[in-house]
């Protein structure tokens, strides 16, 4: 599903215009990815939770120039299914 | 920081920063949710922009032990959402861009010193800069266009590779590669000139061609006109390659020897190409009906590849229902080879005989093709009885009794005669020994 069918879907359900539907998504996703910038963790209930997570740096080896790379460290957003979702998703 | 917020938060922020009541901001929050769910159910993948994307995977069920008793469970599979990050988002979340991430470190201990590298970088250069002049050379290699015109050019193409390694070992002095590219450079520009005048010289030829074998083709018979327009195109080919070396000779100068051969070889590709086309269309006539004749038989040839296939899965069902019952009737491994000798002899008479009738109606052939299966059938059947026989015949030949030699054991012995050590209990169950593992020599065993 690309993005235009999903805010499609959305405007279908909660019965907003598309471009409601576009500004209030990539501002929901704003206001999401603040917060976790933030380092805090943000729960959605039925859904799961998303936080940052740092990834160390680490060394890489390239075997045809022979050369070690470094990989900075960095963050990235990881989420994690809610018990609730997990319960609904397996249950057929 | 580390706090943990919950849907209701995002809500009220959501509607804050859009300016959206709160209970619009907060159905619209759920719909958002709800809906990817929805669509994970339905088996998509969701992809949000700006955020990453949604996919359900599926994992499977594993093995594990309790640590507290010890016991063996299996942990039943399940199906789980991953989530991956935009690459943005990481970007924004790192506070920085994709193109700072990796920092290459130079590793001085195990690479070569550094003046080596360099020299190597040059000269990987220089070839990268005339590996593009070859491509040409290349384009030379369809086979239909050398023989239609008939100009054999094993020598040309065999010098400019010679020419080009010599120089090739002057360029690998770093000083003069700028000046040999520079030179090569103002040389490639003459030959582009000389290789459009001479396409142009060449445009014209051809429609004067093209003209000459419409009058010719209407004075002679049909038949005649493709041998002798071949013939002169070969002709004319000639003298146009011997035009154009002449041009090219004119405006290029001493070192580039080689790649105004390649240039040469390349325009009489060019010159080439569209003659093979102008000789198609004179044999049009002819050719529509051997278009015909062969999309006729391509057609046919696929039918009968389905009828094989069809009888060759028939034939493997039977071999399967065969290979159930033999182990169960091993007594009778004579009857099926006896049909075998009636049908061979009878079934190239018919194969014959349908030739001679009609050799383009498909019924006899998928007569055939059934006889012929019916023979593949037979001859297999006579095979698998041969070797069942094969299998049953070694049994009786098999020794009841063996005398024990020195250093022998019941497990050599278990080894030689069923391969596998683990008859010994089977050994030992129809033999009394006083003492199975010292067993004297010259001793007597029984077999089972």
């Amino acid at each position: 599903m690309t993005n235009k069918e999903f805010l499609e879907k959305i405007s279908q359900k909660t019965h907003l215009e598309m471009e409601e539907v576009k500004e209030l998504s990539s501002s929901l996703i704003g206001v999401v990815l603040d917060e976790i910038a933030d380092g805090n963790s943000v729960t959605i209930q039925g859904f799961g939770s998303f936080e940052p997570r740092e990834k160390a740096s680490r060394k890489i080896y390239n075997p045809t120039s022979k050369t070690y790379m470094v990989v900075p460290s960095k963050t990235t957003l990881s989420y994690k299914m809610s018990a609730a979702l997990k319960a609904q998703l397996n249950k057929e | 920081m580390n706090e943990k917020l919950s849907f209701q938060s995002i809500a009220d922020t959501l509607a804050r920063k859009s300016g959206v009541s709160k209970k619009v901001a907060d159905t619209f929050a759920k719909a958002f949710f709800d809906t990817i769910v929805e669509a994970l159910k339905a088996g998509e993948i969701v992809k949000i922009k700006g955020l990453g994307s949604f996919k359900l995977v599926e994992v499977g069920e594993r093995e594990s032990v309790n640590v507290s008793t010890g016991k063996r469970f299996v942990i039943p599979g399940y199906k789980k959402l991953a989530f991956t990050a935009e690459d943005s988002v990481v970007e924004v979340l790192s506070g920085r861009t994709e193109s700072e991430e990796v920092i290459t470190e130079s590793e001085e201990v195990r690479a070569e010193s550094t003046e080596n590298t360099e020299i190597i970088e040059t000269e990987a250069e220089e070839e990268k800069v005339f590996v593009l002049p070859e491509l040409p050379v290349k384009e030379e290699k369809p086979v239909e266009i050398e023989e239609l015109i008939q100009v054999p050019e094993p020598e040309q193409v065999e010098q400019p590779q010679d020419a080009f390694a010599g120089i090739d070992m002057l360029i690998s002095t770093p000083e003069s590669v700028e000046d040999v590219r520079q030179q090569y450079e103002e040389a490639k520009a003459k030959m582009e000139e000389a290789v459009e005048e001479a396409r142009k010289a060449n445009a014209e030829k051809l429609r004067l061609e093209k003209l000459l074998e419409r009058l010719e083709k209407n004075v002679e018979p049909e038949a005649a006109t493709p041998v002798v327009v071949e013939k002169e195109i070969e002709t004319l080919a000639k003298s146009d390659t011997s035009n154009k070396i002449a041009e090219t000779n004119d405006s290029e100068i001493d070192k580039n020897e080689e790649e105004e051969k390649r240039q040469e070889a390349f325009k009489r590709v060019m010159s080439e190409q569209p003659k093979t086309e102008e000789v198609e269309p004179q044999e049009e006539k002819s050719s529509k009906k051997k278009l015909w004749v062969t999309a006729l038989v391509v057609l046919l040839l696929a039918v009968l590849g389905v009828f094989i296939y069809l009888i060759h899965q028939n034939i493997e069902a039977v071999e399967k229902v065969q290979k159930v019952e033999q182990p169960a009737k091993p007594a009778t491994p004579a009857k099926p080879a006896q049909p075998t000798k009636p049908t061979k002899p009878a079934a190239p008479k018919v194969d014959k005989d349908s030739l001679a009738k009609a050799q383009k109606t498909d019924s006899l052939k998928v007569a055939k093709e059934a006889k012929e299966a019916k023979e593949a059938k037979e001859a297999k059947e006579a095979k698998e009885a041969k070797e069942a026989k094969a299998k049953e015949e070694p049994k009786p030949e098999r020794p009841t009794i063996h005398r024990m030699q020195r250093g022998e054991s019941l497990t050599r012995v278990s080894q030689k005669y069923y391969g596998t050590k683990d008859s010994v209990r089977a050994i030992l169950r129809i033999n009394t020994f006083a003492d199975p593992d010292n067993i004297p020599v010259g001793a007597v065993v029984k077999l089972p």
